[in-house]
Order: structure tokens, then sequence, then C-alpha cells
């Protein structure tokens, strides 16, 4: 049933004033986001013929895409460096999240702590990092005693990546879950440990449902950055290293068709496939959600 | 045998704040105690240290003759009802009601047994696979009941488990917990901070103020002798009347003087008491539904000016002026006199209640 309702002068001032508040956003996502994705869009069914020219194709950017093993390689690359670093980040995430609301002192020295890797250029983090994987004179080789090419030898260099993703984010996802377990109130753990609940059975019973949408929220933005990794890889395996293969993302290969081989188009390509697999993994995570986020408060 | 007994128990939050200083107190099995007091009287405090929420500082707890100090909630023998239920939202009722159950890994069939008993007893039985966010506050005060009912406690402890219900409501939850203690026959320890509650309730009452016990007195033994200013202000609505007295004594009969007039103090007031406060100034206590007005020109004790008349249906409040003293009386609905008119009082002198102005002890009653 459509019925138009006749809006009042004061109504439609106040609408109008929504319209002009909302404005400056609803702009800037259209130029800097809705329009540069249509013209991806576009791209990729063209062939960049230099100083702005293109010359449209149709699907042969993607069919050539598909048929490419490096492409493949990348995909795999994005989904295995999904799989170590989600699922654990999340985990220890939760774990620091947990220990930072507990009665400690110095709380606020740990948060602080905790939370430093997310306010530090990626740039210098990873350096820090290529130092302590060092295979020569690296402080994690003299500490194992080991003699590991954290960085170079192929079967250990997205380990090595995932290692540093995780540290860097779980300072941020844990000031977030934080957030959600500061609204637990503290009379559900009372009342659990009336009835007879140890701390693991209060965790899965109330601190895991309780907190399942800030989990949700956090699980959904980890893994759509995860997907699009792209500085962190660059930054700690260059382009000569011969273990790039073994780590380059999706991200990674985009840039290197797009912006050294100069193939915007089936770069463009790249893009739109990465979005096609962030859309379908973030369908199916809503999907899901159903049977373990517990919005019920 | 789940008598409560508290042996000189102290308690000290971080930051050395001392919430109950020292504090002895008896509570016998089967009964219904009430502890009241205002805001950060220590009541919850108390009751939360007989949970095992909140350490005892020093002295000793006892739950029987066990000392508790040192033994988990779970191990107590007890069942907590909260101010805002704490129900898990994310279970049923069902599963809400049996949580402790199953986590005593109870038999399945005895668990429903109990489930269902439980849910009869407080009509729950349609809500049983319902969510807590899709029943009304006093569905989900009967769940968090339901939750304590079945894993038959020795000891009840309810804190302030009616102040997040409508008046309505809260009346008739008053009656069904008085029921329920009255059926189950085990220890109810009840913090409130409301004075029906506790009047209504309790075997016993405990009146709390800074962590110290006032008194601790059936009902109608607080109400008729009030041990100081405190409890007297603090149970009965609308409170009692103070006024400033001086009293006097001519051939044996004792006087207090106030106001511009007088009453004498009746024989049963205890002489003895009273006689080292000839001459000096007083606090005169008296129930509102204590003074009278009477129609002008019949013999009465003081002559005052109505400020307010509360009709409440069954009786009026009158707030009355009598040379600057404020005055509170409740009286019969056909009274005439309205706002400005004035009022002639006549005092109950039977129940009238003397304190002491410097210690606000009660001198006599």
């Amino acid at each position: 049933m459509k019925t138009k309702m006749k809006l009042s002068a004061a109504a439609r001032r106040e609408e109008n004033w929504g319209w002009i508040m909302v404005a400056p956003t609803i702009i800037g996502l259209i130029i800097l986001n809705l329009w540069p994705f249509v013209q991806t869009l576009y791209t990729s069914f063209c062939e960049h013929l230099g100083f702005g020219h293109y010359k449209f194709i149709g699907l042969q950017n993607y069919v050539e895409m598909f048929q490419n093993a490096e492409f493949w390689r990348a995909t795999w690359n994005t989904i295995l460096f999904c799989i170590l670093t989600v699922p654990l980040g999340l985990f220890l995430s939760l774990l620091v999240a947990m220990l930072l609301n507990a009665k400690i002192k110095g709380k606020g020295v740990f948060r602080t702590i905790f939370f430093l890797p997310m306010v530090c250029a990626p740039a210098a983090v990873t350096m820090v990092w290529r130092w302590i994987f060092n295979g020569e004179y690296g402080i994690l080789n003299q500490v194992l005693g080991a003699h590991v090419g954290w960085i170079t030898d192929p079967n250990v260099v997205m380990l090595s990546c995932a290692i540093v993703a995780i540290w860097s984010n779980i300072g941020y996802d844990a000031v977030l879950l934080l957030a959600g377990l500061q609204n637990i109130s503290k009379s559900y753990y009372e009342a659990a440990s009336i009835d007879g609940a140890g701390k693991v059975t209060q965790f899965f019973h109330i601190t895991l449902p309780m907190v399942s949408p800030t989990l949700f929220v956090v699980m959904i933005m980890r893994l759509m950055s995860s997907i699009k990794v792209y500085d962190l890889i660059y930054m700690m395996v260059e382009d000569t290293n011969p273990a790039v293969t073994s780590v380059q993302s999706l991200m990674y290969l985009f840039y290197r068709e797009s912006f050294i081989a100069g193939s915007r188009g089936s770069g463009s390509a790249i893009v739109i496939w990465t979005v096609a697999l962030i859309g379908m993994v973030t369908i199916i995570q809503f999907v899901g959600q159903k049977k373990w986020v517990n919005y019920d408060v | 045998m789940a008598s409560i007994t508290f042996k000189h128990v102290k308690k000290i939050y971080p930051g050395n704040v001392t919430v109950v200083p020292d504090l002895n107190l008896e509570i016998q099995d089967k009964e219904f105690v009430i502890l009241v007091g205002p805001s950060g009287c220590g009541k919850s405090t108390t009751l939360r240290m007989i949970a095992g929420l909140e350490d005892v500082s020093e002295g000793e707890l006892y739950i029987g003759d066990r000392v508790v100090n040192d033994v988990a909630p779970k191990d107590r023998d007890i069942a907590m009802v909260f101010q805002n239920y704490a129900l898990y939202p994310h279970m049923t009722v069902y599963k809400n009601i049996a949580f402790g159950l199953n986590l005593k890994k109870m038999p399945k069939d005895e668990i429903d047994r109990r489930v269902h008993e439980a849910a009869q007893a407080l009509d729950l039985e349609p809500f049983l696979n319902r969510k807590p966010k899709a029943l009304s506050g006093g569905q989900r005060q009967r769940v968090a009941l339901g939750r304590a009912m079945v894993r038959n406690p020795a000891v009840f402890l309810l804190d302030e488990p009616l102040s997040n219900l409508d008046a309505k409501l809260r009346t008739a939850m008053r009656a069904e917990i008085s029921r329920l203690h009255k059926r189950l026959q085990t220890t109810f320890v009840y913090v409130t901070h409301d004075q029906t509650e506790a009047m209504t309730m309790g075997d016993r009452i405990v009146v709390m103020k800074g962590g110290i016990i006032q008194q601790n007195d059936t009902p109608q033994n607080l109400y008729d002798a009030p041990c100081n200013l405190f409890v007297a202000g603090f149970i009965g609505s609308p409170q009692m009347n103070f006024v400033d007295a001086v009293i006097t004594e001519k051939n044996g009969t004792y006087r207090a003087e106030f106001c511009g007039s007088g009453v004498d103090l009746p024989e049963h007031m205890d002489k003895k008491a009273l006689a080292p406060y000839v001459g000096k100034t007083v606090v005169l206590g008296v129930r509102p539904e204590d003074v009278d007005a009477v129609p002008a020109g019949q013999p009465h004790h003081l002559d005052a000016q109505i400020e307010i008349a509360e009709l409440m249906g069954a009786e009026i409040n009158l707030h009355l002026d009598c040379q600057g003293a404020k005055l509170v009386a409740r009286i019969e609905s056909g009274y005439k006199g309205r706002e400005g008119d004035p009022a002639a009082l006549v005092l109950n002198t039977k129940k009238l209640h003397l304190f002491d102005k410097e210690t606000e002890q009660a001198i006599a009653h």
C-alpha cells in the first residue's frame, strides 16, 4: 500500500536539512568510492592502449585471467593468508581482551602496549620484523638457534607474513572486543557462579554468546582486510625475492599487473574478482551468523 | 539447618573504604528477614557476602554451623535473585531455569520434572520456549524466582527483586514471594530500600545505615517502638512527624510543650527515663495517623493551618503548618477542611515517641 504522506512545512524543512547534512559524505562516497568502482568495472572489459586510451575487448581479460596459473596461485595465497590470520588472530584478540578486562593492576599500561602496533607506521613495523626475521643475523634465529629463511624460504614466508599480520592487528581487535566484553553485565557471571559454572563454562555460556555480535563485526572487518592484503606483503617480500610467488596476494598481483606491467585492464579484472570474493565471503558470513551470533540482550 | 550468622564481620573495599564496620547478626532457619536501609547502607554488600560474591574482610560468616568465608558461591547451597534478574538472554526460559541443574549433571528427566514444577507454580508454562526479551518485567521476575527455586537451596537471597517493576505488579509480586516463602519453608534474606516491602513481607526487619544495624526487630515492634530517629523516620509512610518539645513536670505528671501548646505524656511512659530530660528540649515524634483534625470549638491540642490537602480516596493527608513546624495528618476522607483553612488538631497521646536531640536515641514511647 503506497500512500504519499503530505509533509508539513516544518517536516519538509527538516528533511531538507537532513539531506544537506549527509550530502558531504554522500558526495565523497560517490566521487571517491562509487565512481572509481564503476570505472574499474569498465576498465576490466578494456585493453589499455596507453595515454588514457582504452579499447573495449569484452571478457577477454577475464578469460586470460582464469587461464593464468599465477592468478590462481595468488587467489590461493590470499585464501591461505585469511585462514592463517583470521581464526588465530581473533582467538588471540579475544584472549587479550579478556585479560585486559580482568581485575589486574596497570590495565591502562597494558592496553596502551597492545594498541601500540596500530599507531605505528606499517612500514616501520615491517622493517622491524624484517630485522627480526633476517636469516643471517635476525634475533628470531638467534633465539631459536635455528637457521630458517623466514623471508626467503618459499615454504615459510607465508607463515612469517601471517605472524606479522596477527601481531599488528591484535591490539585493535582486542580494543573492539574489550568494548563488547565491558557491555556484559557482571550479574550474569555472578548468577552463573552461584549456578555452579566454572570459568570455562562461563566463557562458553556467557562471554562467547554475549560478545558474539562484536566478534562478528571484527571477523568481517578482519576477513575483508585480509582478502585485500597488500602493503604488508609488499614491504616484507620485495619484487626480486624468489619466494614472492609463494606469498603474492591478489592485490599484490593487481599492483604488478596494473602499475608495473602497465596492463590496467587485466589488473582491473583482478580487482573485480577480489570484490566478488569479498562479497561471497560476506554473504556466507551473514547467512552463517544466524547460527552463532546472538543479538538478544 | 540453614541459619546464617555474622560474627564481627567487616567489609572493606579497595581504597580502604569500610562499608560494613562490625556486623553481628543471626538469621534463624526458615526465617524471612528483610535488610532495609537507604542507598549505600551496606545491605546489598551484606547479602552479597552471604552469596559469596563479596569476600568477608574480617570476622566469620556461618551458614548453618559451617564457616563459609572461603567457600565458593556454588558450594554454599544458596540461590540468588538479582535486581536486574540476570536472565541469560540467549537462552530460553526453560534453559535459564535448567542451567544450574545441567551444571550439576542432574538426570534429564529430573531436570524436566523440576523445571515444569517450578513453571507451574509460577504460571510460566506457556513461556518455557520463549527468550527473556519476549517476556514482560513481571514474567522475567518469575523466571528469576524459578531459576532459584529449582535448585532447592537452603537459603534464598533476593536483592531488590521488585524495584524494576511498576507499582501494581510490585504489590502482586510481593504477595507471590510471601506465598513462595510459606510454601518452600526455607530461609529468605531479602534486600530492599522500600519500607513498604519490608513491613509487608518480613518476619523480621533489620534496618541498616552506614553499615551499622540500627534496629533488628519484628515489623510491628519496629513501627511501634523505633529505637532512634533514623528508624522512626525510615519506617512508615508518610513518615513520622518530628517537632522539638520541652519536657516539664508538675506533681508527677510529665508534659511536652511544643508549638505554643502541649500535651500530657501518657502514664505508661517510663518516668525514670523522662526525669533527666525535664526542662530540656527533646524531639517528639507522632505518626500521621495519630494526628486527627476535629471541628472548631471542640477541645484540641494544637491549632494549625492547612497547607495542602492530598486526597487519597480512603483518607486525606493534610500537610499542616503549626507555628512554623510542619506536620502531616492522615485523617478520614469526610473531613471538609481544605488549603488555607485553620485546623484544630488532636494527638493520640498514647502513641507519642520521644527522642534525645543529641544522641537521636529513643527516650520513651
